[in-house]
């Protein structure tokens, strides 16, 4: 009898433990998204820099936007502050807050970028693109640059915010010309000025008639002064960034390093009341005006008939040294 | 064997099925399980492949303060772990315990909570627990801000949950393929992590086994009782009973053309007059013979 209560206990311990086997982990499953920031990332940033914009603005301080401002965004709206501060008709310029599109990419390495495409401002003013940077994981996104959009530009589809745009290496040999040929021939394109022969390459636009109209009226005045003047353009390809679009294409973010000088004899060059504040010491019969421009490029897919061309770019003036 | 053996063996065996049951009944492991597991890291993680497990509903991980919760992309994630120490929760051992890997990070910076070696000149406007003087230890506990620790950019997670002392998360509010991780606010050690999972039991024959083995119980019961019980005064009442019933059965009130008068009355096979017919037979057959004889004499 003993032996048989025993094997019942033992027989019902054993079932009694019958729950399954602890699991075991498996296969990683695949993401849902794969962009590098979802939607609400990106609008969360998007607030957070003009929550601080804004805190900036009122204050005129650059101090404040500092966490989500860097590089040439930083440099502008420094100067511009500068120069509201010193001139009262010249307010610093809007940059809408409310988005209609915002281009992320699906990059796995820092640095990377997010873009984003503003709905009109008011007045007749077209819509600005922002471009944000992140150094590194540890680091926030930060607004670097903004441009506004070349008017009559179109900007080319762009894959959605679930899995992001693929990010182009600047060397991409599936593009024609590749992004880093397409900024190079664009921004020797602006040294030699419009009789160049890579007008040709390049759809016409707005920012760069602007600055060979001011070239050679600069150009005039220096040589009726017997000087001289002379624009150096250099690309950052560093901070250069390509997306693939939708269609095959490459949408390019490059900032753009300006330095214009203008240099006459035997005179004392006086410069306007809303340049002054940007002088960086005096002014005597040299000057150059520091900018950091802002150019977006598309590339058109291989196989079409459309030129490349730049559907956003801005000129901004940062410093003017002597 | 008689059949009152049979039941005997039966309530037997129904009482050691019963009896197991409901030990199988208590002895049974709930279905909801909570495995915890301490931590002597700032941050805990948990990677896709462990949150896919289905049996997992729910995350807790307790510290003292304020606790963070972040989902990311993996590949994010597992950068940001780069610059940490993290305990990697990596599955289970058993239901009791989980199995964990620790990555530690030394830096040679023990006063500052900052792992950054920043040189900047400017003040930092955040409070720090060494320089500013509290007039008593209680006070200072009561109006402290709480310290917090650089963990850099929260711009690469997804979704985020905070608490103090403890922030519980539901698994299927993370998406698959997403890391997990939770962080203290301060720096310090988290205290511990549960996991609430789902498990299966194998424990559907409990209830039939014990309802099965208490209807056999029971017949071996009665099969006892009767073999302790002198029941042949009550067998003899019944016959009893049964032939007065048949008695009154047999009685003389019958009803007229009814089945039980019938019955009484004898059969009731129709009457044949046999010898008629034999004669007519007998006479068709002298018919017969005479009609062959009389063939026989022409030919």
């Amino acid at each position: 009898m003993r032996r048989t209560v025993v094997a019942v206990t033992v027989a019902v311990l054993a079932l009694a433990g019958c729950a399954a086997a602890p699991p075991v982990p498996g296969a990683t499953p695949s993401l849902e998204a794969e962009a590098a920031l979802t939607e609400p990332q990106a609008a969360a940033i998007i607030e957070s820099t003009f929550a601080e914009l804004s805190a900036a603005d009122a204050a005129k301080d650059p101090e404040l936007f500092a966490p989500r401002f860097a590089a040439d965004a930083a440099l502008v709206r420094g100067a511009e502050y500068t120069v509201a501060g010193k001139v009262a008709e010249a307010p610093v310029s809007v940059l809408p807050e409310q988005m209609q599109g915002i281009y992320v990419s699906r990059s796995e390495t820092w640095p990377r970028m997010f873009a984003a495409v503003s709905e009109p401002p008011e007045g007749e003013l077209t819509p600005v693109v922002y471009l944000w940077v992140q150094e590194s994981v540890e680091q926030p996104y930060r607004l670097v640059a903004w441009a506004h959009m070349i008017p009559g530009a179109v900007l080319p589809a762009m894959p959605g915010q679930i899995n992001g745009a693929e990010p182009l290496a600047l060397g991409e040999e599936g593009i024609d010309p590749s992004p880093r040929k397409a900024l190079e021939d664009y921004v020797e394109y602006l040294r030699q000025g419009a009789d160049s022969e890579l007008a040709a390459a390049f759809a016409p636009d707005s920012y760069s008639e602007q600055l060979f109209g001011a070239r050679a009226a600069l150009s005039k005045a220096a040589k009726g002064a017997s000087g001289a003047y002379v624009d150096t353009v250099q690309p950052d390809f560093a901070s250069t960034f390509a997306l693939a679009t939708s269609d095959g294409g490459a949408l390019i973010f490059a900032p753009i390093e300006i330095a214009s000088s203008f240099k006459v004899k035997d005179a004392t060059l006086k410069l306007s009341a809303r340049d002054a504040p940007l002088l960086q010491g005096t002014a005597k019969d040299t000057v150059t005006y520091n900018y950091r421009d802002f150019v977006v490029l598309s590339v058109p897919p291989p196989g079409q008939e459309e030129l490349p061309g730049v559907v956003a770019a801005e000129h901004h003036l940062v410093s003017i040294k002597p | 064997m008689t059949l009152r053996t049979t039941a005997i063996i039966a309530g037997a065996l129904g009482l050691l099925m019963m009896i197991a049951g409901l030990i199988a009944q208590g002895m049974r492991p709930e279905h909801s399980v909570v495995t915890q597991a301490t931590l002597d890291t700032p941050v805990v993680v948990l990677a896709p492949e462990v949150l896919a497990l289905p049996e997992l509903q729910r995350l807790a991980v307790t510290a003292d303060g304020g606790v963070e919760a972040h989902a990311g992309r993996p590949v994010d994630a597992v950068a940001w772990l780069g610059e940490h120490s993290a305990t990697y929760i990596t599955g289970y051992e058993s239901w009791d315990i989980l199995t964990t890997r620790t990555a530690s990070r030394i830096t040679a910076d023990v006063e500052s909570p900052s792992p950054s070696a920043s040189a900047e000149p400017t003040a930092s406007a955040e409070p720090s627990p060494s320089a500013s003087p509290s007039p008593s230890p209680d006070e200072a506990g009561a109006d402290a801000p709480e310290e917090v620790y650089d963990y850099g950019s929260g711009d690469l997670w997804r979704q985020n949950w905070a608490g103090v002392d403890r922030v519980s998360v539901a698994v299927s509010a993370v998406p698959p393929g997403e890391y997990f991780v939770v962080n203290s606010v301060d720096g310090s050690n988290l205290g511990a992590i549960e996991i609430s999972a789902e498990r299966q039991v194998n424990d559907a024959w409990i209830s039939p086994l014990t309802w099965i083995g208490a209807a056999l119980t029971a017949l071996g019961l009665l099969a006892v009782l009767s073999a302790l019980v002198d029941l042949r005064p009550l067998q003899e009442r019944v016959e009893s009973w049964t032939t007065k019933r048949s008695r009154i059965a047999t009685g003389e009130d019958v009803k007229p053309g009814s089945r039980r008068e019938r019955r009484l009355a004898g059969s009731t096979l129709p009457d044949v007059d046999l010898d008629e017919n034999d004669e007519k037979d007998h006479k068709d057959q002298s018919d017969e013979k005479d009609d062959k004889d009389e063939k026989g004499g022409q030919s």
